[in-house]
């Protein structure tokens, strides 16, 4: 597995982005175990700008829809439209048809756009009038929402939610790195000169790496076992899908890449449980009354649920 | 959790120095008389009190205990479990009491007893953990605690008592109860109450976009469509986002000493606040009560995933005590913003309520008024003094009646 491309990847992000180490290698973890992100953070915490960094530090298009009540699912995935002069239709391809999208503000549109991303994000193609075109590779999906405000939104649906691989958030710089911000951007825009450090294939060749990344036994059962537990604790009403405990190994695998080894550890998926599983789960209306949240819940259940000891020995690494 | 001092020493005849002063004559007499088996005698009776009390007074030495709760914010009815882990770090085996003092609002399980008490001997470097279970009776803010540790020797002749640290405070949130869902009246376009408004369905249209085929005809934007040249749809604003304030006037139930109806009318806010939030709307809550332990009895009408534990805290800690006119704390509420409507709550239609609807008709903001009873009606036929006001009673479903 290529380290020296992931880091080289994250350090020419961090000449950007000032800090917010976790969130980058987080974002790196989606893109290599090919999901995608769920950013939950208030505005100006630079999520538009981590999503450019990535699509310019691996050379490929960008674009950005901003979310909206009145935005059609046409407005996303194209159209068909008649040309007068070859008496046929032509596909106008819509901003999906991107390597990576950022979709700002998801839940500011209605459910019926909201599912037109459906289709992109798990089988990778956009259908239009009964034609299926490919969505190019790698296809990286960003959204945000705001979660200071439901008010005139709609909340994306389980199934929506289920689709994103990580959820997590910037957060708020500390002192020291907002200076450093104030400092970076005084003068000029470090995005205008940040070049490429990848390419396309190279992302589509650690995507393809990942899947030979070692999943031992008890680390597996570690998986199931947290996974029930989420469908059995007594604060939650729906646990997660085997598509979580899909989401988690492939992000495990992603994370051990990221980090040089050709197996996964426990603890690589203990510091994944939050960001995979945490949207995935719905707690029940008293615990929610109580202010309980997902977080929480899933601290818990990893403290309660063994970790498995010298998981990685039994491939004898 | 660090011990704190003692608080309470239980007396046994071994702790007397009389008893001391009595042995040792004993054995002053008896090595005068050369008794051997006397002397002896008394110098065992001493030995084992100055153990005894060398060993009461090491027990509390490395003793560490943690405590907490599983859940600080319940409902009546639910129970919250204390759980507490003692560890005895030393070599000297200690006997180790834990009790936790009762209190009004809850209810024991398991111990009917006033002082619920778990004791077992520990061992050096041994832990035990002590479970209790407190089943919230009542409405408010609640301090749970702090256990009291319990110790004694060997022999169980001094026995010492300790109290520990900082007790738990549990918010207990009104109970809720089944409510009918109630329409408030909405603010249209124009900030008309009223059904002279030009738009009869509450939405705004946002913007136009492409006419797609199946949607309704009559959406059609016939202006817009001619000026794209293409047919083009009006986009309304969804219409569920109403915003409702939620008033309760605490001065009135304070001067009729309405206790109970205080308490029923808080359950059936709280009921509705969360009916009204599954419905889509964002609800906010205004009072002219105090707070229990402080804080602002105003919470501005929102849709987040933290408004209703803030309502619902704001309703726990509400006490039954007035802080300011209900017609000052209106005119302080939160208004702002647009399409706002009013429920008030009251114990009845007095003049104050009348005062602040005014004020409240004169910004046109809608106002629902729900009380308790209407005032100078016979108890056995209750006219309604004016539209737009209903009883408490007629929005909780019937099996929930006061018999």
């Amino acid at each position: 597995m290529d380290t020296s491309l992931c880091n080289k990847i994250i350090e020419n992000i961090s000449r950007v982005i000032v800090g917010r180490r976790r969130a980058i290698e987080l974002l790196l973890v989606a893109l290599i175990a090919e999901g995608h992100v769920l950013l939950e953070d208030v505005p100006g915490v630079a999520k538009t700008l981590l999503a450019k960094c990535l699509a310019k530090s691996i050379g490929g298009t960008f674009n950005r829809v901003q979310f909206t009540p009145d935005l059609m699912p046409t407005d996303i995935t194209g159209f068909n439209v008649y040309d007068q002069q070859s008496a046929c239709f032509s596909f106008r391809p819509g901003p999906v048809i991107t390597h990576i999208l950022l979709a700002d503000e998801i839940n500011r549109t209605i459910p019926r756009t909201q599912s037109s991303l459906l289709e992109c994000m798990e089988e990778r193609q956009v259908t239009v009038d009964g034609k299926t075109h490919a969505l190019p590779s790698p296809f990286f999906v960003m959204a945000t929402q705001n979660p200071i405000e439901l008010e005139g939104t709609f909340p994306l649906p389980e199934a929506q939610l289920d689709r994103f691989l990580l959820k997590t958030q910037l957060g708020y710089p500390d002192r020291q790195e907002e200076i450093r911000i104030l400092e970076r951007f005084q003068q000029t825009d470090p995005l205008q000169e940040l070049l490429p450090v990848a390419t396309c294939e190279d992302v589509s060749r650690l995507q393809q790496n990942r899947r030979h990344i070692i999943v031992s036994e008890p680390v597996r059962e570690y998986i199931t076992a947290i996974v029930r537990a989420t469908r059995s604790h007594t604060a939650i009403q729906f646990g997660a899908s085997p598509r979580g405990s899909l989401g988690l190994m492939r992000a495990g695998q992603a994370l051990a890449a990221l980090r040089g080894r050709e197996y996964i550890l426990p603890d690589d998926i203990k510091s994944l449980v939050l960001p995979v599983l945490t949207h995935r789960l719905i707690l029940k209306e008293q615990d929610r009354l109580r202010g309980e949240n997902a977080g929480h819940v899933l601290e818990s259940i990893l403290h309660r649920i063994p970790v498995p000891a010298a998981a990685g020995s039994t491939h004898g690494d | 959790m660090a011990i704190e001092q003692d608080q309470t020493k239980e007396p046994t005849i071994f702790n007397s120095l009389f008893v001391c002063f009595l042995v040792s004559i004993l054995l002053f007499i008896a090595l005068l008389f050369r008794q051997q088996d006397l002397s002896l005698l008394a110098i065992l009776i001493l030995l084992v009190m100055g153990g005894s009390k060398v060993w009461s007074v090491l027990n509390f030495y490395h003793i560490s205990c943690h405590y907490h709760a599983d859940k600080k914010r319940v409902f009546p009815g639910e129970v919250v479990s204390m759980a507490a882990i003692l560890e005895n770090r030393k070599f000297l085996p200690v006997w180790i009491s834990l009790g936790w003092p009762e209190h009004a609002a809850f209810e024991s399980l398991h111990h009917k007893e006033s002082f619920s008490r778990h004791g077992a001997g520990l061992l050096w470097h041994q832990q035990m953990q002590v479970r209790q279970e407190f089943t919230a009776l009542r409405r408010g803010v609640f301090q749970l605690g702090p256990p009291h540790l319990g110790s004694s020797d060997f022999f169980g002749f001094f026995h010492k008592e300790k109290k520990l640290g900082k007790p738990v405070q549990v918010l207990v949130y009104p109970r809720l109860v089944p409510v009918k869902t109630i329409f408030p009246p909405k603010q249209d376009w124009f900030d008309t109450p009223g059904a002279n408004s030009p738009i009869k369905d509450p939405v705004y249209i946002l913007g136009t976009q492409d006419y797609q085929p199946s949607r309704p005809s009559r959406h059609i934007h016939w202006k817009a469509s001619a000026r794209h040249f293409r047919l083009q749809e009006k986009v309304f604003e969804p219409s569920e986002s109403g915003k409702v304030l939620v008033a309760l006037d605490v001065g009135s139930f304070e001067k009729k000493s309405a206790g109970d109806a205080f308490e029923r009318t808080l359950e059936v806010i709280a009921s509705l606040s969360i009916k009204l939030d599954e419905s889509g709307q964002a609800v906010g809550l205004m009072t002219n009560g105090t707070m229990k332990g402080g804080g602002v009895p105003t919470v501005a009408p929102a849709r987040n995933a933290h408004q209703l534990p803030a309502i619902l805290e704001a309703l726990a800690r509400l006490q039954m005590k007035r802080h300011s006119p209900m017609t000052h704390a209106i005119q302080k509420a939160p208004f702002k913003q647009r399409a706002v409507s009013c429920v008030i709550f009251s114990y009845t239609y007095g003049k104050d309520i009348v005062e602040s609807k005014g004020i409240l008709q004169k910004r046109r903001i809608p106002v629902t008024t729900f009380v308790h009873r209407f005032p100078f009606a016979p108890e056995a036929d209750l006219q309604r003094p004016t539209t737009g006001v209903h009883l408490i009673d007629d929005i909780r479903f019937q099996g929930e009646k006061p018999s």
